[in-house]
């Protein structure tokens, strides 16, 4: 923690070479969250580079009242989503569940499951198919192996919204997988 | 299978893949435990985008720019500044002061020429040493 304070006051003193290791210690966090949460690989760059940018230009406005991971995390889950808003025209995104399950299930293509494919380039596909509620979650949580209290910060989503969001998309992708699996054998 | 069993499979899979205590149960369906071991592995798994392209260098490069650009745009409305208050205090002068008074003015400029020059030319290389400082400042930035 003092460390990551010596490191926010060289950055406000203007020490650039600082903001670049800090870059560089969250780009992982803030990669791997935009290009789940947003499908144009093209924008993922572009989105990331604003995220650092905001921070930069928002870092004196942190007042250490949670990690600064997770505060960065905050903008880079508020910048995709915007963006995903922007693109589709939707001023929400929620999606009914129920029915995404519903259909899900139902989408089971016998041909695209006998397709040879790697099951981790399986897995990838399917988990870009759910709603962009699992799929954050899902990232957050076993990409960069945050807390649920963390997600939770991140995302304003209550923490049973995200253990649930968690057990669905999981259960989801392993009935698609045990599937998967299945055609292959 | 019912959710609970779900529930219980996946905290049975996740702690054994932390390595932490198992919990004391024996799960029925292998083949379930058998995906979810392969869905927990990949999820942990980084996408192919992380690591492609060198996202410190670029937004350490876009903040220098960002920098420079308001930089310039700070001098542009000093000068625009500057230039409106002479030519406001030129076009009240002549309008409003004797041109008794203008006429010595620049008589004095006459007489007094090189002191005149000597300080346009101070202000100007003040100018021109500025910005080579700032170019040799930004060049020896990180980027």
């Amino acid at each position: 923690m003092q460390n990551e304070k010596d490191t926010i006051e060289r950055i406000l003193n203007g020490d650039l070479n600082s903001f670049k290791v800090l870059v560089r210690q969250h780009e992982r966090l803030v990669i791997g969250m935009v290009s789940r949460i947003v499908k144009d690989q093209n924008d993922v760059e572009d989105l990331c580079q604003e995220v650092f940018i905001k921070v930069f230009k928002n870092l004196q406005s942190f007042k250490y009242q949670s990690k600064l991971s997770t505060w960065i995390g905050q903008i880079a889950f508020t910048t995709a989503v915007n963006h995903v808003k922007k693109i589709s025209g939707k001023k929400y995104l929620t999606v009914d569940l129920e029915a995404f399950e519903h259909t899900y299930h139902a989408s089971d293509d016998p041909e695209s499951l006998l397709i040879k494919k790697s099951t981790s380039a399986f897995i990838q596909e399917e988990v870009a198919k759910l709603p962009l509620q699992y799929r954050t979650v899902l990232t957050l949580y076993h990409l960069q192996e945050l807390s649920y209290s963390e997600i939770t910060d991140i995302t304003g989503m209550p923490d049973g919204t995200v253990k649930s969001y968690l057990f669905r998309a999981r259960k989801l992708l392993k009935d698609k997988l045990a599937k998967h699996l299945k055609a292959l054998s | 299978m019912k959710n609970k069993d779900e529930e219980l499979i996946q905290e049975f899979i996740e702690r054994k893949l932390k390595g932490l205590e198992e919990i004391d149960w024996s799960p029925d369906g292998q083949e379930d435990i058998h995906a979810y071991e392969i869905l927990f592995q990949e999820l942990s798994n980084e996408t192919d985008v992380a690591g492609e392209f060198t996202l410190a260098d670029k937004v350490i490069a876009q903040i220098c720019r960002n920098q420079h650009k308001a930089e310039s745009i700070k001098y542009a409305a000093i000068i625009l500044v500057i230039s409106t208050v002479f030519l406001f205090i030129t076009i009240l002068s002549v309008m409003f002061v004797d041109a008794g008074y203008i006429k010595a003015v620049l008589n004095f400029a006459a007489t007094h020429n090189g002191v005149i020059l000597f300080v346009v030319l101070s202000l100007i290389g003040i100018q021109v040493l500025d910005k080579i400082f700032l170019k040799k400042e930004a060049q020896s930035l990180p980027i």
